[in-house]
């Protein structure tokens, strides 16, 4: 909006250089109409004075006839002390004793024909106030001219002018935007998004080139800090998969000599492997899904059917663990979705929760479409929950809260959720259950598909 | 049974070949794409172990070059690349099923002994008969001796996968990928519960268990024996 504010703030600037100059004009040709005219008046008055003398009449006669003469560029008004008239051919100015330039606009009774009157009024002898003035129209009708020059000339130049600013302004005000818009998608996380350039090498260019510059970097870093951490699952593997192939060697060969004790302790690192190995599974299907974000795996799917499906494989799971499970949707409810993965995230989304709560804990899994067309997917719990201030670290990998350090897991489940849910152009947030936990999923429901909420 | 492995990790084959001729099966060893393929061609086997990743012509080069030999012979593809679109590639190239590295022996022998019954065994009967239990598969429901067995839609695809392997050891993992189509680790006892939950239905109250519980491995069921 500042560049908005400099385009008016330039525009006003120009009108007020535009009035300068006009009123410098005005000021010369006010100057050039007194220059011309003031001599004529000055010899008219000593005309009409000689000529009194000489015919021996008074002025106020002498005026009377050359009026009648019919002089018609030449206008008289003669003052009695007192300020009464004695004879006009024109309107009497309040103060005649200065130089006047009278206009049809200050005194409309000026007479027929005749715009402007520039003269000067003399005390004459006898008290009398004599203003002579001289028609002036011919300045008059000049000023008009050069202020209709001029309202056309800087006119169009300071429209013209504010049209051009003001298009330049909503031009960078539109590639800020495109700037701005790019920084907010690259801040929820889609670090490939840069900034279009326009190729005209301006000073927006060439920061949208050193901004691209950076998030090429940062990329480039996140990138290397998330290859390191697969090259790692994906290259210890190898040697994982030997690790776990010498012990079941060994094994073998505690079980043929009947050694029960070691045979025991190496099932017992032998389950510890099998932890490692799939956590790596874990890590690299992670890898995947955010590798794969650009991919085409989706297809239009009912969301209410797979829900439920994948819903009630748990039912029995948690009843086994004496917890009560119950999953509730409505079917059909579509979105447009990766059919393997949307089984994978609800399936750590139930187990996340069974894994979580004490035995007795009641847990609902629940679909609803929201009234901004938001397939809305919860796992609601009435277990311990998580503390606020720890909600958005558990989407880190590996996080694991203290008090799960005595289970099982690996701290990849909720990052797999959310990765998953943000591939699906959706978001995930942990919500206070009171008691307990819920983890809210939305994703975007197919609106063309779907039936209102309700 | 003839086994050919081809891998180019000579400390996994000489394992791999030791375990599997530990169950009584022939192996041949190959290590590389192209001496396997020849190999394979040549030679008479019954089922060919092939990684994913071999020097000269990789694991799905070979399958591909098998199957348009028409050779039909049973391939599992052994990989590292546990990606899901790996294993589609896997069985599209023509391979019988997928093994992800690492894995333990009973996973890698248990997939064995199925691919070789699939191949023996015909999948298209409509019922299928372990001792006194039988399963229709078109009515999707279960008899053991004169007693009528309901079953959920999953305990049947569970009970079903079990009777087509009858007598054969299936994994948590087979279970996981054939009956729930799931091709990742759950951290819950999902198959314990599932498994559980039919053997209340079919075995309760009869005096001989069908079901068993292979430590270390996976669950069969029984073929043979008296009733």
């Amino acid at each position: 909006m500042a560049s908005f504010r400099l385009a008016v703030l330039g525009t006003l600037f120009s009108v007020v250089g535009a009035v300068i100059v006009f009123a410098l004009i005005y000021v010369a040709t006010g100057l050039a109409a007194h220059q011309e005219l003031a001599p004529i008046v000055a010899g008219d008055r000593e005309d009409i004075l000689s000529d009194a003398v000489s015919d021996q009449l008074s002025v106020a006669r002498e005026i009377q006839l050359t009026i009648k003469q019919g002089v018609g560029h030449t206008f008289y008004a003669l003052a009695g002390k007192g300020g009464n008239i004695i004879v006009a051919s024109m309107p009497m100015p309040d103060h005649p004793g200065t130089w006047h330039s009278i206009t049809r606009l200050q005194d409309p009774s000026m007479p027929a024909g005749v715009s402007r009157i520039d003269g000067i009024g003399t005390p004459l002898a006898d008290g009398d106030m004599l203003f002579i003035g001289e028609d002036a129209s011919v300045f008059a009708a000049l000023n008009r001219h050069i202020a209709v020059i001029f309202a056309i000339v800087f006119g169009a130049m300071i429209g013209l002018g504010l049209l051009a600013s003001m298009t330049i302004a909503s031009y960078s005000l539109k590639r800020v935007r495109a700037i701005s818009d790019a920084s907010a998608d690259i801040m929820t996380g889609d670090l490939s998004r840069r900034i279009e350039s326009y190729g005209i090498d301006d000073e927006l260019d060439v920061l949208t080139k050193d901004l691209n510059n950076v998030l090429d970097m940062l990329e480039r870093l996140v990138e290397n800090a998330r290859q390191v951490t697969n090259d790692i699952a994906h290259d210890l593997r190898a040697p994982l998969a030997r690790l776990q192939e010498r012990l079941q060697r060994i094994a073998r060969r505690a079980e043929a000599r009947h050694d029960a004790q070691l045979r025991a302790e190496l099932e017992a690192a032998l389950a510890q492997t099998d932890i490692v190995i799939s956590m790596f599974a874990a890590l690299l299907r992670l890898a995947e899904v955010e590798a794969g974000a650009m991919q085409g795996g989706f297809t239009v799917l009912d969301l209410g059917a797979l829900v439920r499906a994948v819903g009630e494989e748990f039912v029995d799971v948690a009843a086994d663990e004496g917890q009560v499970f119950t999953v509730e949707a409505p079917s059909p409810l579509w979105v447009r979705g990766d059919h393997a993965l949307l089984v994978q995230m609800l399936v750590n989304l139930i187990e996340n929760a069974i894994r979580h709560c004490p035995p007795g804990t009641a847990m609902h899994l629940s679909l609803s479409l929201t009234s901004d067309g938001l397939a809305r997917i919860e796992m609601a719990d009435s277990g311990r929950g998580i503390p606020e201030a720890e909600r958005e670290r558990v989407f880190q990998r590996f996080v694991r809260l203290d008090s799960s350090r005595h289970s099982v897991g690996h701290g990849l489940g909720l990052p797999l959720i959310r990765a998953i849910i943000t591939m699906h152009d959706g978001t995930v947030a942990l919500l206070d259950n009171h008691p307990g936990l819920r983890v809210r999923a939305e994703l975007p429901a197919l609106a063309r598909f779907n039936p209102g909420p309700g | 049974m003839r086994i050919l492995l081809i891998e180019d990790d000579e400390d996994m084959s000489g394992f791999l070949a030791g375990e599997l001729e530990a169950e009584g099966y022939e192996v041949a060893l190959a290590a590389n794409g192209r001496d396997g393929l020849m190999q394979a061609a040549t030679g008479d086997f019954d089922l060919f172990l092939i990684d994913r990743m071999l020097p000269h012509l990789d694991g799905l080069g070979v399958v591909q070059a098998l199957r348009s030999m028409q050779i039909a012979t049973s391939v599992i593809m052994i990989t590292a690349l546990g990606r899901v679109d790996e294993r589609v590639r896997g069985l599209r190239a023509g391979a019988d099923d997928y093994i992800v590295k690492p894995f333990a022996v009973p996973e890698l022998l248990a997939r064995v002994e199925a691919v070789r019954r699939r191949k023996v065994f015909r999948s298209d009967q409509s019922l299928l008969k372990v001792a006194d239990l039988t399963l229709n598969r078109l009515t999707q429901s279960a008899l053991r001796g004169e007693q009528r067995i309901p079953l959920k839609p999953r305990e049947f695809r569970l009970l079903e996968y079990l009777m087509l392997n009858a007598g054969v050891v299936v994994t948590r993992t087979m279970l996981l990928e054939e009956v729930w189509d799931y091709h990742f680790d759950p951290q819950t006892k999902l198959v314990e519960s599932h498994i559980c939950r039919i053997r209340l239905k079919i075995d309760r109250g009869f005096p001989r268990e069908l079901i068993q519980t292979i430590r270390g491995s996976g669950y069969r069921i029984v073929t043979d024996g008296p009733v």
